[in-house]
């Protein structure tokens, strides 16, 4: 069957991948660091005062996330770039998405185990209750991270391999995950609150179809982006 | 996934070049259709002569939205058919729809200062029209920071249309994370003694835009001929 | 001469005098913009295809 051997090459670039990391954390550990780092920048930023860093947490978690996530996806890349091994990667037999589909798993991953630590850091630093509808809010911040790393892996594998690479990322992935950054705080919000006015549900459709119309976008455009 | 033709022949030896003339012809007539606009408009109820930004402002915002479309479709063709020209044509639309696109934002602030008292407000256009300027700017530093022609190209067809994809998301998102907390502002509704003033002056800025994305062109055109042809010398002169 | 200050500043004609005042620096800078890179890539043209040279100056 085509699409198991596909799938098996999606896996083994994933998990490439991850064992690569795996092996000396040294990105991990930097990148889940930074995002903790940023969250107590913020905490000092807006506080003291309870109240208003209880405001602001669902918006803090969500910037830590952005910021520190950008530096994984750059890297993800520049592993391959650095060891001269995007070349032979480019040359084994298979379709080229499934090389973007096994770096976006990774990715996701990755990002997912980072997301987990900053959400972890900013229930405690920034005093935010639990709420009785948190799956739901387990499945918003999924789904921004799904946004997050499919927009950040596809243009990582361009901005990793140009000049300013640093620079470039942010400058074309921030502007496109704004509806990524209205959804998931305001779904956030509203889960955290009593969600009065049921927009919770909009915007997980929203978020849905963001991440739905760009994972389709991006496997179609990555064959383009990919070629040498 | 048909394999685009990227050969690099068959171009003509000099690109076509636009008369400067028009370019005078497009910028004259954006003068004469302010001047007429200006003198013959009515003070407007509640804006009084302020109302007269719209003539500049609105044209802008639209042509900023006509570029982009150019880009979607020329970074779509160059994706589909590998021609370098529509990779110059997407890329000449960007860089004058970038320019009208803070030219818009810019008009928008002297607007809202009189009008709203403020300088900027997060309404779903002035938030969207912004984030476009950001993938502009996007765009255009990944244009500024690839040196390989092709890959430069292919890249940003790709974050061309991609960005053109999140356009409407982003202008209903902005909209609903506005309307959900507070009213949007109400949107002037156009009494017709200026709808008049408006298309003329929409259908001059077009003109200076169509002259200037086609100028534009032409000059990335004679700039990669030149390149072209100091390569072939290189080549073949031993 | 006050009155007339009053007057501009009553009917908002300073902002309506910066919004065209800016159209104008950006239509205008932007082809002054283009006018220097056709001349450069003229220039460029004429010096690197022998042939078409004397079109490339006007």
């Amino acid at each position: 069957m085509a699409w198991r051997d596909d799938w098996r090459r999606v896996r083994a670039i994933a998990r490439k991948d991850l064992t690569t990391e795996l092996r000396t954390k040294a990105g991990f550990n930097g990148v889940a660091a930074l995002g903790v780092t940023i969250l107590i920048l913020l905490g000092l930023a807006l506080g003291p005062d309870g109240a208003a860093l209880r405001n602001a947490a669902v918006g803090a978690v969500w910037l830590a996330t952005l910021f520190a996530g950008v530096l994984a996806f750059n890297r993800s890349f520049q592993v391959e770039l650095e060891s001269g091994a995007l070349e032979p990667l480019l040359q084994y037999p298979g379709p080229r998405w499934t090389i973007f589909a096994g770096k976006l798993l990774g990715n996701l991953v990755f990002v997912t185990a980072m997301v987990a630590i900053v959400v972890a850091a900013g229930v405690v630093l920034f005093g935010v209750g639990i709420p009785a509808t948190w799956p739901t809010l387990v499945g918003v911040i999924a789904l921004g991270v799904v946004g997050l790393v499919v927009l950040g892996t596809f243009y990582a594998s361009m901005s990793s391999r140009s000049r300013a690479r640093e620079v470039l990322l942010p400058m074309l992935l921030f502007p496109m995950l704004v509806p990524v950054l209205l959804g998931a705080t305001t779904a956030s919000k509203a889960l955290l609150g009593a969600d009065l006015m049921h927009e919770a549900g909009a915007w997980i459709r929203l978020l849905a179809a963001y991440d739905l119309v760009f994972l389709i976008a991006t496997f179609v455009a990555f064959e383009h982006v990919i070629e040498s | 996934m048909p394999a685009p033709d990227r050969s690099l022949d068959a171009r003509p030896a000099r690109p076509p070049r636009t008369s400067p003339w028009m370019g005078v012809a497009a910028i004259l007539v954006l003068a004469a259709t302010q001047a007429y606009s200006i003198s013959t408009s009515p003070a407007e109820g509640d804006m009084g002569h302020l109302q007269k930004i719209m003539y500049v402002h609105v044209p802008a915002a639209w042509m900023t939205f006509l570029a982009f479309f150019v880009v979607l479709v020329f970074s779509v063709k160059y994706l589909w058919k590998g021609r370098e020209d529509d990779d110059l044509v997407a890329a000449s639309a960007a860089e004058v729809g970038a320019t009208l696109n803070g030219l818009t934002l810019v008009l928008g602030m002297i607007w809202g200062r009189p009008a709203w008292g403020v300088w900027w407000v997060w309404d779903a256009r002035l938030t969207s029209t912004l984030v476009l300027f950001l993938i502009f700017a996007g765009y255009l530093a990944l244009r500024a920071f690839v040196d390989d022609e092709q890959q430069r190209a292919r890249w940003s067809a790709a974050v061309g249309a991609i960005g053109a994809i999140n356009v409407p998301i982003v202008y209903m998102s902005v909209k609903w994370w506005r309307t959900l907390h507070q009213p949007p502002s109400s949107p002037a509704t156009l009494d017709p003694a200026y709808t008049m003033g408006l298309r003329i002056n929409a259908f001059a800025l077009l003109f200076v835009m169509i002259f200037f994305i086609r100028k534009r062109y032409e000059i990335a055109r004679l700039e990669r001929a030149a390149e072209h042809a100091a390569e072939a010398a290189a080549l073949g002169a031993p | 001469m006050t009155g007339i200050v009053d007057d501009i500043v009553a009917s908002n004609w300073s902002f309506i005098y910066a919004a065209y005042g800016v159209t104008w620096v950006v239509i205008l800078g932007y082809l002054v913009r283009l006018v220097r890179a056709g001349a450069r890539a003229n220039a460029d043209y004429a010096r690197l295809v022998p042939g078409a040279g004397g079109e490339g100056a006007r």
